[in-house]
């Protein structure tokens, strides 16, 4: 098990050293450059000076085993358009990335799987038929239209909500101030989860009320309730929690429109900004800790299954 | 078994009692401005603050603009240059030794007192200080020295007479505490760290908090030289989506957003918001590479001018905000303003006569050719904006009809601006706008030595008169020449100037004592806003 976990680490290492030199890469060959250096009124003399004194003027592969100098003492750099250190910032955004992505998510399985059991027990009936309907509605709803068009509703029309933000600014943050800006953009980043795992609901507890056990329940007289809930619903989450298991490094990442709609302080809305202002580090620091999240969150479920399920060994 | 059972049965519970959770909290939301105990004005930026002003970028700016204090700033009715740190001023025989006397009661957000070493520091160290890169160094780039006369007093010397000093001291040059950054090494001047958590400024609204990706909250200074405002608070909130800054706007979380002529319509069936054309000192141009054949050519470039009409670009694109623009020197600069210059009307008879004599004779498809060579343009554009787009899109139908084979190619800003600056510039024509200092002086941008001059025009007839402005101190004389330039300038068609346009302004009716200016000024003049009920 050592071994092999050594072996893994070194491999997740070996990826995150791939993956950076191709956002590096990437990111740098984009046209343009720092926004920073855009200033209408920037003479020609001051650009070649911020250029020189951020290294843009070295070649490519000069600076980015600078980065990487700095990365391996722990130093993802300094953000060029706020000018504090990249860890500083990821820090600060970082967790209001994640209780958006977290309550989306609650709130997607909490409507997604009543939905799933409801549809499967009925299939092809009036209700399933609603069900489907909606979850093909919701997964295919553009985000940014979704989300402009409960802001008009919620914020605009019934004056329920605010529009944006994530507290209000100079009030205490109160639990209560944050759910209210938390709601809207929760349920348009919940509705496409939502319609997701409805469907994945409904066609496992498809087949698992297909299989022989469920034919022993039902034969020995348990009611259809119990049957559903009891067992089938059970081994059919299996398949649900994967499902969900996959979409949990997302909850790192943000989500890019739904955060820049609703104005969300987070690691999508910052990611999004920095690649427009060509922010490097901002960007390189990004990338780097979302992967980095991805690989360790991958080995912790590979670890896991050790425990989880005896037959699998790794030598 | 059972007891796992309960488990499902459990997590589904929980699930459930976050759902009504979040039910219960979404009880009637409270607009932002009943909560605030007395007037905070809300703003938009599209990104973090830096609260650096020795870097741009329009966020650092904003926030700086009330933060900090320069030493001269302009008048909020005719931009002319007013007192701000600075008392007074007054220059030396020699022409290059400017006095300046500076106000005594002013303080630090820290309450130390601001004094001469402030401005010495902040000149020397920061803006002419090689190591450190400071954005607007090519309007101050003439001072050499600044000695200390006393604690309120100081001399600063320039390298040739420079009658623009005063104006550029009010151009985004805030000055800086010494007795904070005296001790910084250079690397912490690049990128203060430390400061940055804690800005100390002279302002009329002190540091309060940076919430990263949320906002930036300035408060009242108590003991601000000219008063405490009459605002308790200032916020800078990060919304960088237009439609969300227009939801805020409506349900009152912003008091002002910048707005395009496009949504004009959107913004005046709001009924909490009123909309301000500001004019502010700027104009928009299709720019023409002088390095680059057919541009050389004056009649070339005046055909192409007279191809497009104006009138009808400010009618219909930008929505009559905005005048015709006649050259580079904004109507607000009305002691050099003319328009008494060669108008270029919308004739297209006269365009084609001009590329008739300049050469290029159309050809069976009806494109331009000169020794075989077709006139073809391609006209370059920044994705986003929707003046632009449409104004690049309508010019290259107007070129089309005098014979250019013309095109537009629309590119992110970044990739363009970067690609105009590129030596040799590759692009051929390009429309975007410049926002200048309330100044006539504009050597940075068509002199042949001018350091933004991204043209790459070149003109000696221009220099010299643009030579003999910069160095001439009386503002009738100096009027004269710039006047001149203007004809000139006119005349020579180095770009089709095209539009002075109004900042299109959608403000909050709660607001009062908002000056009707660019808001990059009137954020100069909060003091005397403020937020009614």
């Amino acid at each position: 098990m050592l071994r092999y976990l050594s072996r893994r680490l070194i491999q997740t290492a070996a990826l995150l050293l791939v993956v950076s030199v191709v956002v590096f890469a990437l990111v740098l060959q984009a046209p343009g450059g720092p926004s920073i250096l855009l200033d209408r009124n920037m003479g020609s003399e001051e650009i070649v000076r911020m250029r020189s004194i951020l290294g843009l003027d070295q070649p490519l592969h000069v600076q980015y085993l600078r980065w990487l100098g700095q990365v391996l003492r722990g130093n993802l750099g300094t953000s060029y358009q706020a000018g504090f250190p990249v860890l500083e910032i990821i820090g600060q955004m970082l967790p209001n990335t994640i209780i958006l992505s977290a309550v989306a998510l609650l709130l997607s399985l909490s409507v997604a799987i009543p939905a799933g059991v409801i549809s499967a027990a009925r299939p092809y009936t009036a209700l399933d038929h609603i069900v489907t309907f909606l979850s093909f509605f919701g997964i295919s709803i553009p985000v940014f239209w979704y989300g402009l068009m409960l802001i008009v509703l919620f914020s605009i029309v019934l004056g329920w909500l605010p529009p944006g933000g994530m507290y209000t600014i100079g009030g205490p943050r109160t639990l209560l101030d944050l759910g209210h800006h938390l709601l809207l953009p929760a349920v348009v980043l919940g509705t496409a989860n939502m319609a997701l795992f409805a469907r994945y609901t409904r066609s496992s507890i498809m087949a698992v009320m297909r299989q022989d056990y469920v034919r022993t329940a039902r034969s020995k007289g348990l009611a259809e309730g119990v049957v559903l809930y009891k067992h089938a619903l059970r081994n059919a989450l299996i398949t649900i929690v994967t499902v969900v298991a996959l979409q949990i490094p997302r909850l790192v990442g943000g989500a890019a429109i739904t955060e820049t709609v609703f104005a969300w302080p987070g690691m999508g809305s910052l990611a999004v900004r920095a690649a427009f202002e060509r922010d490097y580090p901002m960007i390189m620091g990004i990338t780097l800790v979302i992967s980095a999240f991805v690989a360790a969150s991958n080995l912790l479920v590979d670890v896991l299954y050790v425990y989880l399920d005896p037959r699998i060994r790794y030598e | 078994m059972g007891e796992r059972i309960s488990r499902v049965a459990r997590l589904m519970a929980v699930l459930v009692v976050t759902g009504a959770l979040l039910v219960v909290a979404m009880g009637p939301a409270q607009p932002a401005a009943a909560q605030a105990t007395g007037g905070t004005f809300t703003l938009p930026m599209i990104d973090n603050a830096r609260m650096w002003p020795i870097l741009g970028g329009l966020p650092n700016i904003l926030v700086n603009k009330v933060l900090y204090s320069t030493l001269v700033k302009y008048d909020a009715k005719n931009l002319a240059p007013v007192g701000d740190l600075a008392e007074r001023w007054s220059l030396g025989d020699d022409r290059l030794t400017w006095t300046f006397n500076l106000r005594r009661n002013v303080t630090w957000h820290d309450g130390r007192p601001f004094t001469a070493r402030d401005v010495k520091f902040t000149i020397e160290r920061l803006w002419l200080n090689p190591q450190v890169p400071f954005f607007q160094r090519g309007n101050i780039s003439e001072i050499t020295r600044v000695d200390i006369v006393d604690d309120h007093t100081v001399r600063i010397v320039t390298r040739t007479p420079f009658a623009t000093l005063p104006v550029m001291l009010g151009y985004l040059a805030n000055i800086l505490p010494e007795h904070v950054l005296g001790n910084y090494t250079i690397d912490q001047l690049r990128n203060p760290v430390d400061f940055l958590r804690n800005p100390v400024g002279t302002g009329p609204f002190r540091y309060a908090e940076n919430v990263l990706g949320s906002h930036v909250r300035l408060v009242a200074y108590d003991r601000y030289f000219m008063g405490r405002p009459k605002l308790d608070a200032v916020v800078f909130r990060v919304v960088a989506d237009l439609e969300q800054q227009l939801a805020q706007l409506q349900t009152g979380q912003l008091d002002l957003m910048i707005i395009e002529p496009p949504q004009v319509p959107v913004v005046q069936r709001m009924a909490n918001v009123q909309i301000v054309d500001a004019p502010q000192v700027n104009y928009t141009f299709v720019g023409f590479n002088h390095k680059m054949e057919p541009f050389t050519d004056r009649k070339v470039r005046q055909a192409l001018t007279h191809a497009v009409d104006r009138k009808a670009i400010l009618d219909k694109i930008y929505m009559g905000k905005g005048r015709i623009a006649t050259g580079p020197i904004n109507p607000l600069v009305d002691w050099a303003y003319t328009d008494k210059v060669h108008q270029f009307p919308h004739n297209r008879e006269l365009a084609e006569r001009l590329l008739e004599e300049a050469g290029w004779s159309k050809g069976p498809d009806g494109i331009r050719r000169k020794g075989g060579q077709p006139l073809k343009i391609t006209l370059e554009v920044d994705r986003g904006n929707p003046v632009r787009e449409q104004t690049a899109v309508v010019v290259r139908q107007y070129w089309k009809e005098v014979g250019v084979d013309a095109e537009v190619r629309i590119s992110e800003f970044n990739a363009l601006l970067t690609r105009i600056r590129t030596r040799p510039n590759p692009l051929q024509a390009w429309t975007l706008w410049y926002i200048t200092p309330p100044e006539a002086d504009i050597i940075g941008y068509y002199h042949s030595s001018g350091t933004l001059n991204e043209f790459g025009y070149s003109n000696a007839e221009l220099d010299r008169l643009l030579d003999q402005g910069r160095v001439t101190f009386d503002l009738k004389e100096r009027a004269k020449i710039y006047q001149q330039a203007q004809k000139f300038m006119a005349w020579d068609a180095p770009v089709i100037f095209l539009v002075y346009p109004a900042e299109v302004q959608a403000v909050s009716k709660r607001v009062q004592g908002w000056a009707k200016i660019g808001y990059r000024d009137a954020l100069t003049h909060m003091t005397g806003v403020s937020i009614g009920r």
